[in-house]
């Protein structure tokens, strides 16, 4: 089920937020910190900024009713903020690299028919979404199986304690494989940079 | 041409992942949920999220959020705007005309009226990365943090260096909504 713009009213998002999120907003807000600093090395104002990202996605997505109730609250906050410091990444790398000299004008975006920038994000972000879930899945690939199986549910927002519940191995396995799979991407990341 | 962008594509998600995937690993010994969390951190957190919603904010944790502490930069969104559609129209320079402010409410902080402003504007990402350039008066200027917010609520923020430089990175634009964004002053905690 997919909500109805129509039914968002600003003065409901908190209660509706909850509703969708299946968590009430500041512990919402809680589990997006604690990810959010975790992912910033501990430094407070780079996980503020972080978590409010996280949050603005959120409530647009509540807005343009492009948000389907979740169903693991925990892991789908954990997620969002993982995607969201992976956007962060490649847009600094992109900079880095002089990305910034492939401009080509928002209307000459609209002529090629992409996505044009939007105040108010709608169903393209959700198609955003699941094409950066895509992308990740096709960079990691060329995992093996057991490898991948644990780097995919990380990618998702799990911890080592549900990776190892869903997976039905030890705590320790999935923290082995992890570091496992890290080294095996790093091989193809400097092969892929040559 | 596409197989090359594709190729960079993939090695830009690669790297993303594997920093990311470093980051978690490197903290595994540490229990997510119950680490203890630097002090009012969540509250700051917990006090922008009960703005960002339009809820009530909580009064008796707010006063761990830093204080705003001077000015708006009148004017920055409408340059901003013109050098958004300069860059759309030109379809090549990315870096905006330079932009000279006079801001007195500086000088309280031991810093010079006069400040210069740059943007290189990404017109592909819709995002901007604001330079702004300060003068210290006195040896010891108090330490300026700049917010920049937009309209649907991203917050970017950057530090005054020694050099009296501050970059705000990965600033969203939007051709559409080019006067959205909010420039403020305050002191760093």
């Amino acid at each position: 089920m997919i909500m109805e713009s129509s039914s968002v009213d600003a003065a409901d998002l908190t209660g509706t937020f909850q509703t969708y999120v299946g968590a009430d907003l500041d512990t919402a807000v809680e589990i997006i910190y604690r990810r959010a600093l975790r992912l910033s090395r501990g430094e407070a104002q780079a996980a503020q900024d972080l978590t409010q990202d996280v949050l603005v996605k959120i409530m647009s997505d509540l807005r343009a009713g492009t948000l389907a109730p979740v169903v693991e609250p925990r892991p789908w906050l954990r997620a969002l903020v993982n995607n969201q410091f992976i956007e962060r990444y490649r847009s600094e790398t992109r900079q880095k690299r002089g990305g910034a000299q492939r401009i080509g004008s928002l209307d000459h975006q609209r002529e090629k028919g992409l996505d044009p920038p939007s105040p108010t994000p709608g169903p393209a972000d959700t198609v955003a979404d699941r094409d950066l879930r895509v992308r990740l899945r096709a960079a990691i690939s060329d995992l093996p199986p057991t490898l991948r199986a644990v780097v995919e549910l990380m990618l998702d927002g799990h911890t080592h304690h549900e990776i190892a519940e869903v997976l039905g191995i030890p705590e320790n396995t999935s923290k082995t494989r992890l570091r496992a799979a890290i080294k095996y991407l790093r091989g193809f990341s400097s092969l892929a940079s040559e | 041409m596409r197989e090359s962008i594709d190729h960079n594509d993939r090695e830009h998600d690669l790297g993303a992942v594997v920093s990311l995937l470093e980051i978690l690993a490197d903290l595994d010994s540490v229990d997510e949920e119950s680490a203890s969390l630097p002090d009012g951190g969540l509250a700051e957190a917990r006090a922008s999220a009960a703005r960002l919603f339009g809820g009530s904010e909580p009064t008796a944790e707010a006063d761990t959020a830093p204080t705003v502490a001077s000015m708006m930069f009148e004017q920055i969104e409408g340059w901003l705007a013109e050098s958004t559609l300069q860059v759309a129209t030109s379809r090549g320079a990315a870096a905006a005309q330079t932009l000279d402010r006079h801001e007195p409410g500086l000088v309280a902080y031991g810093y010079e009226p006069d400040v210069e402003i740059d943007a290189d504007i990404d017109a592909d990402a819709a995002t901007a990365t604001i330079t702004v350039v300060v003068q210290p008066v006195h040896a010891i200027a108090a330490t300026l943090v700049l917010t920049i917010t937009s309209a649907a609520g991203a917050v970017r923020r950057g530090t005054v260096n020694a050099y009296g430089i501050v970059v705000v990175d990965d600033v969203p634009i939007s051709e559409a909504s080019p006067n959205d964004l909010r420039f403020e002053w305050s002191m760093a905690t």
